[in-house]
């Protein structure tokens, strides 16, 4: 036996969370319980919790196994969605950082002056070449992006 | 970003459900097993959180990881064990999101008795437990309730909790006589 714990404890902690202490044991371990410090202890915690705990089963309001099944079912199904629509999302957030890239390089490469010219003084060049990448984009969008 | 269709989410959906994402047991046999311990087990984390709404979402949140878990169980005990250590977790993880949570049970929760007849002494006696259990650890309160109300061994809160059964005698060691000291209002040394 030391300090900390006692041989007789687990003895006390089953009757009590049985509902047998002190009644339902011998009057030698109830005496001991009463003298051993460990055991006063643990007589004293574990009636506290086990009381508490009778009390709040009865009080206990849980939703029905049905419930949460289903409720879990849900969720596990739309984690799964989730996850199968992930390599789809990296590729579009991809795709739209490839383009702001592309777009920022040709802007740079225009250089700041030349595309004020363009702007105020757009030239039938600068439509068309607008148009082709308006026209391409859509294009790739279509047929990277709509599966079968 | 573009919205998918119809058919793209179906297609989805059945390949992601004939995956291994679907639930790792049958409806029947948790239901049996959610019988056995789900009263308890909301127990355990209202008396962790002192929040009736927070012990309901964290008990649906158990259940889900839980089920979702691929592990092969020995037996009951081992079950059981394995959902109280994720419950412990999700509290752990709770109470450490939520600092400071005052984790005292409030008696005047829906359930509660709270009619003229109520039992005063009953009620003494819960908040005399409660104000002493918000004075120890949450790890401590763990602990506690695992050996003392749901009849626990150490080996078995230690698996509950994650830590050795060395540890789990020392933690319950201190944890008990400051319970004890405190609910026979008495000054702790620690």
């Amino acid at each position: 036996m030391s300090a900390m714990e006692c041989e007789r404890e687990f003895e006390i902690v089953e009757a009590v969370t049985c509902g047998r202490w002190p009644e339902g044991t011998t009057d030698e371990l109830q005496a001991h319980a009463a003298a051993c410090a460990v055991c006063a202890d643990v007589v004293k915690v574990a009636v506290a919790l086990t009381n508490d705990r009778a009390d709040r089963l009865q009080m206990a309001r849980v939703p029905s196994a049905g419930l949460v099944w289903w409720r879990a079912e849900m969720r596990a199904r739309r984690d799964a969605v989730n996850r199968a629509t992930r390599p789809l999302q990296i590729v579009e957030w991809t795709a739209v950082i490839c383009m702001v890239a592309v777009l920022g390089t040709v802007l740079y490469w225009v250089g700041p002056t030349e595309l004020a010219g363009l702007l105020w003084e757009p030239s039938l060049a600068f439509f068309i070449g607008i148009g082709v990448l308006i026209l391409l984009s859509s294009l790739v969008y279509y047929f990277v992006f709509s599966g079968d | 970003m573009r919205e998918l269709t119809y058919s793209e989410l179906d297609r989805l959906q059945a390949k992601a459900l004939e995956s291994d994402e679907t639930l790792q047991m049958d409806q029947d046999t948790f239901s049996g097993m959610y019988e056995r311990t789900a009263r308890p087990l909301w127990v355990f984390l209202w008396r962790r959180t002192g929040d009736s709404q927070l012990a309901d979402d964290l008990l649906q949140e158990t259940y889900y990881r839980f089920l979702r878990t691929p592990n092969v169980f020995e037996n009951e005990a081992h079950r059981k064990n394995y959902l109280y250590r994720i419950a412990a977790n999700l509290a752990h993880d709770t109470y450490r999101a939520q600092i400071p949570h005052s984790s005292l049970p409030d008696e005047r929760e829906p359930g509660h008795p709270a009619t003229p007849s109520a039992d005063i002494e009953q009620t003494e006696r819960r908040t005399d437990l409660n104000r002493a259990m918000s004075r120890l650890k949450p790890r401590q309160r763990d602990a506690l309730w695992l050996a003392y109300a749901e009849g626990a061994s150490h080996e078995e809160i230690a698996r509950a909790l994650g830590l050795k059964t060395n540890s789990v005698k020392l933690l319950l060691f201190r944890a008990r006589r400051k319970l004890a000291n405190l609910l026979r209002g008495e000054r702790t040394l620690q």
